[in-house]
């Protein structure tokens, strides 16, 4: 049978290659058989803890083997799962577990600090089982928790679950410009038609070796895990300690013979400038897959120049359509500075770009991108309002009724039906393949008592896409450091702005709003004059 | 104020401005608690550099010599005893 839920692939894996390794964590090796065997454990103990088809549940701990175990069982309890960034403040992970009510949390001891401050924070939690201890630690308040040795005497053998490709299999939440984080609802079969594309597109087998860099609240993380299990691939977790150094980033590439890597272009550039790297090195690596934002075109070139024996790949795609376009880059002539395209459309998914006036942009014409396909989210969790801006009637489909996803993209068709991305309609930005919204930032200064106004703007950096900048009048006793504490409460790291500048007032339009293009302009003249 | 004084001042009131970053113990993991990401890294190195005339090569920047507090202060004091 071909598989159509996410947790088949591994079940298939499993079956055909249960010795061979699954995913790798340090000096520790998970088979096939022993992955799949771990999760069906785990996946008896959701079900026996009343997690039913279609729940939320939330992993709350860093990447590791118990992760992707927890990944898996989640999905084979016909559960949905929703990663929680292990860093971010609890007082956000306490609204989105509030928002989208996980009961069932599964987390690590490293995490049980937080557990109190979760609920605190509105986590409506019932249930905690610790993946990687068998001490339960401090429960928090009305909360049960379970630990490792709770799942070991339930059957390796797989619940029997009902389940179609339109179920829930994951929630990722991100950046919302009304101050709060937004879920994307995603569907078995919104991954399965990206990762049936990757698996082909890339030729990923057995003997491949797959890096899994980004963060499971990441939506990279959806190629790692599931492309390796659908290919009997193993899968090597890359510490998050190893990103901070690129020759760490380089010595492990190396010494794991990785050879698919997919990552944020910003690893990248730090890899090509600092890496160490001389041709001919990384031999095992064969493709490099990049997402998230723009590579810029100077680095790229220079990377392939020192690996020249690597296929290069921009995959492109909001968290709401999992990847859309593809782009596979050809050798970059030295004086070409603009960046690469985003691509053309991926199997089973139609791209297109609308005109202002709602027609379907010329090539060369520059328009919005809509997407088409079952890549698409099903919606924005609880969200209704929003879902309906987003998601759109196709404007092509002679009233067919379909929806289409309005990316808010701004692109531009080449002659070849290669799309190039240009900009974006809001207030979106991308900072280190992170998508932000400048809005939440604002709401999250307004929350210090002391701010009257405040405007964030993003300054265009070479290596990391963007910085952020945030212009603040306000009280006496207001100062950076008052106002970094009041973000770091509230916001992930990634968001807090880095520049902070005081002004008295804030400019304002003729219409009486804060004008935040004269002060996004100021930015720019300063970079000039420097 | 000695080597590792100097560096957690730098670490806490300007790597950190505002974030509540703890005692920050000579042997406290920087990088495992994303005290010092990949942005900071290089922030790091440039104070290095201009505080204690230190040059850090791009083949320094590795986990064993910015681990902790007392690794920068190793891998400077050894940069410049040499």
């Amino acid at each position: 049978m071909t598989a159509y839920l996410l947790h088949q692939l591994l079940e298939a894996s499993a079956a055909h290659h249960p010795d061979a390794p699954a995913v790798q964590d340090g000096e520790r090796i998970l088979s096939y058989a022993e992955l799949d065997g771990r999760a069906n454990q785990l996946a008896h103990l959701l079900l026996e803890l009343g997690v039913n088809r279609g729940d939320r549940v939330g992993l709350y701990l860093d990447k590791s083997l118990e992760s992707i175990v927890g990944l898996f069982a989640v999905l084979k309890a016909g559960a949905g799962y929703v990663p929680l960034d292990p860093q971010a403040p609890v007082a956000r992970l306490g609204y989105i577990a509030g928002d989208c009510s996980i009961r069932c949390l599964l987390s690590g001891n490293e995490k049980a600090p937080s557990w109190q401050a979760l609920v605190d924070a509105g986590a409506p939690l019932q249930a905690i089982v610790v993946l990687n201890a068998s001490d339960p630690g401090d429960a928090p308040d009305g909360v049960a928790v379970h630990t490792s040795s709770a799942v070991d005497h339930h059957p390796r053998v797989a619940p029997v679950v009902g389940g179609i490709d339109l179920d829930l299999a994951y929630i990722l939440y991100t950046s919302g410009s009304t101050g709060e984080p937004k879920g994307v609802v995603l569907t078995h079969l919104n991954a399965m038609t990206f990762v049936r594309w990757a698996h082909e597109r890339f030729s990923v087998g057995p003997d491949d070796r797959l890096s899994s860099h980004a963060p499971l609240h990441f939506d990279l993380s959806v190629f790692d895990v599931f492309v390796a299990a659908a290919s009997g691939a193993l899968v090597v977790l890359v510490p998050a300690r190893t990103s901070v150094f690129p020759r760490e980033v380089a010595r492990f590439i190396e010494a794991n013979a990785i050879t698919v890597w997919y990552s944020v272009p910003s690893v990248l550039t730090m890899l090509t400038l600092r890496g160490g790297l001389e041709t001919g090195n990384l031999p095992s690596l064969r493709a490099l897959l990049f997402a998230g934002e723009v590579f810029p075109t100077k680095y790229l070139r220079r990377l392939m120049e020192l690996l020249p024996h690597v296929s290069f790949h921009n995959l492109y795609g909001p968290t709401e359509t999992n990847v859309c376009t593809h782009f596979e880059v050809p050798s970059l002539p030295d004086d070409q500075v603009e960046p690469i395209p985003i691509g053309a459309a991926i199997a089973d998914v139609e791209v297109f770009a609308l005109s202002e006036e709602g027609r379907i942009a010329r090539r060369g014409e520059v328009g919005e991108l809509h997407v088409r396909g079952t890549t698409v989210m099903s919606g924005y969790w609880g969200d209704s309002k929003r879902t309906r801006a987003a998601l759109v009637a196709d404007p092509t489909g002679g009233g067919r009724g379909d929806l289409v996803y309005r990316t808010g993209d701004l692109v531009q068709e080449d002659d070849d039906g290669s799309y190039r991305f240009l900009g974006r309609r809001d207030a979106q930005i991308k900072a280190r393949g992170y998508r932000i919204e400048l809005g939440e930032i604002e709401t999250a200064l307004y929350a210090h008592p002391q701010v009257l106004e405040c405007a964030v703007v993003a300054i265009p950096d070479e290596v990391h896409t963007n910085k952020i900048k945030a212009y603040v009048s306000g009280g006496g006793g207001v100062d950076q450091a008052a106002l970094v504490a009041t973000c770091a409460e509230r916001l992930p790291r990634y968001m807090i702005p880095e520049i902070f500048e005081f002004r008295d007032v804030l400019p304002k339009t003729s219409t009486g709003k804060i004008d935040r293009q004269a002060l996004a302009g100021a930015t720019e003249l300063q970079g000039v004059a420097t | 104020m000695t080597t590792e004084q100097r560096i957690r001042t730098f670490i806490r009131d300007d790597l950190n401005k505002g974030k509540d970053v703890g005692e920050l113990a000579d042997d406290y993991p920087l990088i495992e608690n994303q005290v010092i990401d990949s942005l900071g890294i290089f922030e790091t190195v440039q104070f290095l550099e201009r505080e204690f005339g230190t040059s850090i090569e791009d083949e320094d920047l590795l986990l064993d010599n910015f681990g902790t507090i007392a690794d920068i202060a190793r891998l400077v004091e050894s940069k410049n005893a040499t």
